[in-house]
Order: structure tokens, then C-alpha cells, then sequence
């Protein structure tokens, strides 16, 4: 027995080495007609055991487009980022930036004029990873775009084309999760479908029954990742709030101090409304949710406006800086919001259409969108 | 094990990442170099953007004493918010927070926080404390 563990050690032992080369990564990468000198970096994030994010950073020399990177690897292969500075520019350009898939193997990248349609090989899941994100291309293509048009949309308070960007966005996000998910269902226990998944629920919606369907797809190794049980709880939240469901009640101080809950309005339409004093964002859509209270207030629609604030003044201050009439309430503990939390809001604005018995209709209207759903339900 | 946040959650829910280090300009005095690399169209605002508008980023020094202001070396915006009526500052793309810090006599360390909080043109996400902690 003795004799037996004394082997054990000593195989730890030797193996030790070998077993942490195997968490290194090699990166050979080739730029034909794109950037000659500079520097190329790869940047990812992990999460270790104790919970804590880290970021880590390296970088090599570009030489006549070539260059070579390597780097340490958290025990598991990671998605990052590479990105290729020019040695007379500050910064990666926006088109020299590309996600790389590092794992413990020689990789290869090669690429042409810049990072927008790169090639990875080098092993079978670098294969699998440069076809998935050349599958992607045109949908990073048209965010970054809808991403320019919103910005100048929003300034020019031009209603119709925030309206259809919005559903452009929509399109979009339903084409992504279909590439993705094309891929996990082909892909099941690979690394890169956990990474992905996240990027297939997206940051709005999540359509319960199709995310659902999926996650059951991946291998349970993959589901004992602590960041997939972050995908479940996401999953879960979204189940509890997807249209069809009862709201969930909930009772928050107003300005004054006085306890709502949101099972008073039953008998009304109510559109629970998560915002904040500082989200310029929010701020954007009060004026859409103005014109909306007053037209059909008597109707029977009502606002909860939830706020995200920290404090009472600023909050008070934009309420009566935007004339907003309708209920307010908060516990000033920003993302911490209780509501917030029972409603899993992760970003704001946010906001939830419930019916006269209570139930939610329909989530995130912005805009012209909340006109067009209230139209169903009121007639003019 | 190691566990991860997944590089793809980063991409959707975590547009700014910190990059940290130090230059030693004498006698336990160092100039601490934070610098964000935030995605396009991100905002993360000034640790001055004025009251009333966006949470301005904050960052804390546990160690030794600050020397001076922050400087921001990046390309600042600022731009007229009309909903708030103040002028916000922010930087896109990157900056670089640079503090002068009088580290105690032999101390091989600064560790703090930054504060921050990001928006797009469409929404606002919560915000956020990342702890830092620099070996010389």
C-alpha cells in the first residue's frame, strides 16, 4: 500500500509538468495586406474557484504581418479576443479585432487585409470555432451597424426608425440563436457550445422553450460549469416572467413612503416600467410613455415606474424634471432593487405589459411598439 | 477547478475590461496606470461627470496615500444630455486612469477598486466593483 502511494507521488510528481504545459496555448498568426508592425494581443477573462473575475493579457510582436503568441491557460480552454495593433496607431482598430478560441494546442490564424473574416486551424475545435464565426459575420455586421444607425436615430428623436431598428434587432437576434444553436446541436460536449450559449440567450429576451431545449442538449460536463448554472437561473427567471404567466406581486415604497403592490391595479392594464433618474436610455422613453398614459389613463392603463436609483433625490428630482404622473416607487438599492431581482433585470430600460387579471402580455415595448400593443387592447 | 465567466457573458454583459500596472517615479512613489478597454458604443463615464447624471466612475486606494488627481488620458466626451441638463463626460473606446501613489516605506502592493458604471445609446447595465491588487 505504502509502495503503491510512494508510485502515486512520484507520478504526481512527474506529471506535474506536463500536465501544466498542457494548459499553455501557441498562437501563429499571419496577416496578408493588413498591418506589417505592431502588436498583437489576446485578452480573456476567468472566473477562479474563490469566485473572483480576472482578466489576462498577452501579447507578441508583429513582424512582416506574422506573429506569435502564448500564453497560460485557467485550466480550461477560454474564448477571448485578439486584436492587431498597427505600430503607428494608439489602438486595435475596430476591424482588427476578432474572438479567438484558446485552447491548449498550436493554433493557427491567418488572415487577409484585416481580422474581420479570420481562419483558425490547428486542431478539430479550432476548425469548428472559425466556421461558427465565419457563420456569425453577418450578424456582427448588421449589430454594428443597427448599433451606429440607433445612436444617430435617438439623437434625432426620429420614432419610426428607432421603431425599425428595433425590430431589425429582433431579426437579428433570432438569426443568431439559430446559427448558435445549429452549432451546439451538432457540437454538444464541446467547450465552445457552453461559451456560446450565453451569446444564444442573448442580453433581451430569452425564449424560454427553444433556450430550454437547448441547454438540455449539452453534455452534463459542460452543465456542471459554474457559468452554465448562471445560463439555468437566467432561463429560469425568464420562465417565471414570459408572457402568459401571472406577474409576480410585489409592494414598494412610492415617494411618499407609501406601500403599493402591484395586485392593487388588478382591472387595469399596467406596464411595469423599470428605469432610472441616470439611464439616459430610460430618460429617452419617457416622453412615448407620457403621450401613452394620457391617451388611454381613462381607458384603464396604468404605469408603475420601478426605479433603479441609489437616492431619493435624483430620483425625485427626474420624476418631476420629465412630469411623469403616474406611480412611482423604489427601495433606492439600484440593480439590488427587489423587484428587479424577482423580475431578473440585468440592463435597463425594461419593461412588462400585464393584463386586467394580472398576467403578462407582453415584455420590452419600446417606443412605437407600446403604442401598436395598446392599440390591441383599446379601441380608439 | 478553475470555473470561468464565460468570454461570450463578458462580451454581452461586461463591455469594460481593466488592464492595471505601475511606473515607479521614486522613493516609494508610483503612478498607478488603470487602463479600460471598453467595446464599441460603450460609455464609461468620467471619474468628473457632474452630478446628476451617470454614475461617475470611482476609484479607491487602500493602500498609501493618492498624490494629487486622477488624470484621464484618453479622448473625452462630453456631451450635452438635455434629459438630465447637464453635461456628461465619458470615454469610448479606452482611457487610461492614472493616479501618483505614496505607498508606505518598503510596501510592495496597491490594491483598490474601480467603481463604474457603462451605458449604450439603448440601455444601462448595473454598476459594478472590480478589486485590484498590483505586486511591484
Amino acid at each position: 500500500m505504502r509502495k503503491y502511494f510512494i508510485n502515486l507521488m512520484i507520478m504526481v510528481l512527474f506529471f506535474a509538468p506536463a500536465f501544466a504545459q498542457e494548459h499553455v496555448y501557441q498562437l501563429n498568426g499571419w496577416i496578408r495586406n493588413g498591418i506589417k508592425e505592431g502588436t498583437a494581443y489576446v485578452r480573456y477573462f476567468y472566473r477562479d474557484a474563490a469566485n473572483e473575475d480576472h482578466m489576462v493579457r498577452d501579447s507578441g510582436t508583429i513582424k512582416d504581418g506574422r506573429f506569435y503568441l502564448k500564453g497560460r491557460l485557467p485550466g480550461k480552454p477560454v474564448i477571448g479576443k485578439i486584436s492587431l495593433r498597427d505600430i503607428t496607431q494608439p489602438e486595435p482598430a475596430e476591424e482588427n479585432i476578432s474572438e479567438v478560441y484558446l485552447e491548449p494546442a498550436m493554433i493557427k490564424l491567418e488572415a487577409t487585409n484585416n481580422l474581420l473574416s479570420p481562419a483558425f486551424s490547428g486542431s478539430a475545435s479550432q476548425r469548428e470555432f472559425s466556421q461558427l464565426y465565419a457563420s456569425l459575420k453577418e450578424v456582427r455586421a448588421v449589430l454594428k451597424r443597427i448599433d451606429d444607425e440607433y445612436g444617430k436615430a435617438q439623437e434625432e428623436k426620429d420614432l419610426k426608425k428607432l421603431d425599425a431598428l428595433t425590430e431589425e434587432l429582433k431579426t437579428i437576434y433570432e438569426k443568431r440563436q439559430g446559427v448558435i444553436g445549429k452549432f451546439i446541436k451538432k457540437h454538444p460536449s464541446s467547450f465552445i457550445s457552453a461559451y456560446k450559449f450565453g451569446e444564444f440567450l442573448g442580453d433581451e429576451e430569452i425564449e424560454v422553450k427553444t433556450a430550454q431545449s437547448v441547454y438540455d442538449i449539452l453534455s452534463p460536463d459542460l452543465k456542471k460549469l459554474p457559468v452554465m448554472q448562471e445560463m439555468l437561473n437566467r432561463i429560469s427567471i425568464a420562465r417565471k416572467t414570459e408572457p402568459g404567466n401571472k406577474a409576480i406581486d410585489f409592494t414598494q415604497a412610492d415617494t411618499s413612503g407609501n406601500k403599493i403592490s402591484l395586485s392593487s391595479f388588478r382591472g387595469k392594464y399596467v406596464l411595469i416600467d423599470f428605469w432610472s433618474s441616470w439611464c439616459v436610455p430610460c430618460r429617452a422613453e419617457n416622453p412615448a410613455l407620457r403621450a401613452m398614459y394620457a391617451k388611454y389613463k381613462s381607458k384603464g392603463f396604468e404605469i408603475i415606474g420601478v426605479s433603479l436609483d441609489g437616492g431619493r433625490k435624483p430620483w425625485v428630482r427626474a420624476i418631476v424634471a420629465d412630469s411623469l404622473p403616474w406611480t412611482q416607487v423604489s427601495d433606492l438599492k439600484v440593480f439590488g432593487n427587489e423587484v428587479a431581482k424577482m423580475y431578473g433585470i440585468t440592463a435597463i430600460p425594461r419593461n412588462l405589459l400585464i393584463d386586467r387579471e394580472g398576467k403578462i402580455v407582453s415584455k420590452n415595448l419600446r417606443g412605437l411598439a407600446l403604442e401598436r400593443e395598446l392599440k390591441k387592447y383599446f379601441k380608439d | 477547478m478553475f470555473g470561468f465567466l464565460s468570454a461570450t457573458q463578458a462580451q454581452i454583459l461586461n463591455p469594460v475590461s481593466f488592464n492595471y500596472s505601475v511606473v515607479k517615479k521614486g522613493t516609494d512613489l508610483y503612478e498607478l496606470h488603470i487602463k479600460a478597454s471598453i467595446q464599441p458604443k460603450w460609455h464609461l463615464y468620467s471619474v468628473n461627470n457632474p452630478d446628476g447624471g451617470a454614475q461617475p466612475t470611482v476609484i479607491k486606494i487602500n493602500d498609501g496615500k493618492v498624490v494629487g488627481k486622477i488624470n484621464e488620458v484618453g479622448k473625452m466626451k462630453t456631451v450635452f444630455e438635455s434629459v438630465f441638463n447637464v453635461n456628461q463626460k465619458y470615454f469610448e473606446n479606452s482611457v487610461d486612469f492614472v493616479q501618483t501613489v505614496k505607498l508606505n516605506s518598503g510596501a510592495k502592493k496597491i490594491t483598490g477598486t474601480v467603481e463604474y458604471m457603462v451605458c449604450n445609446d439603448r440601455q444601462c447595465l448595473p454598476p459594478k466593483e472590480v478589486e485590484f491588487k498590483i505586486k511591484m
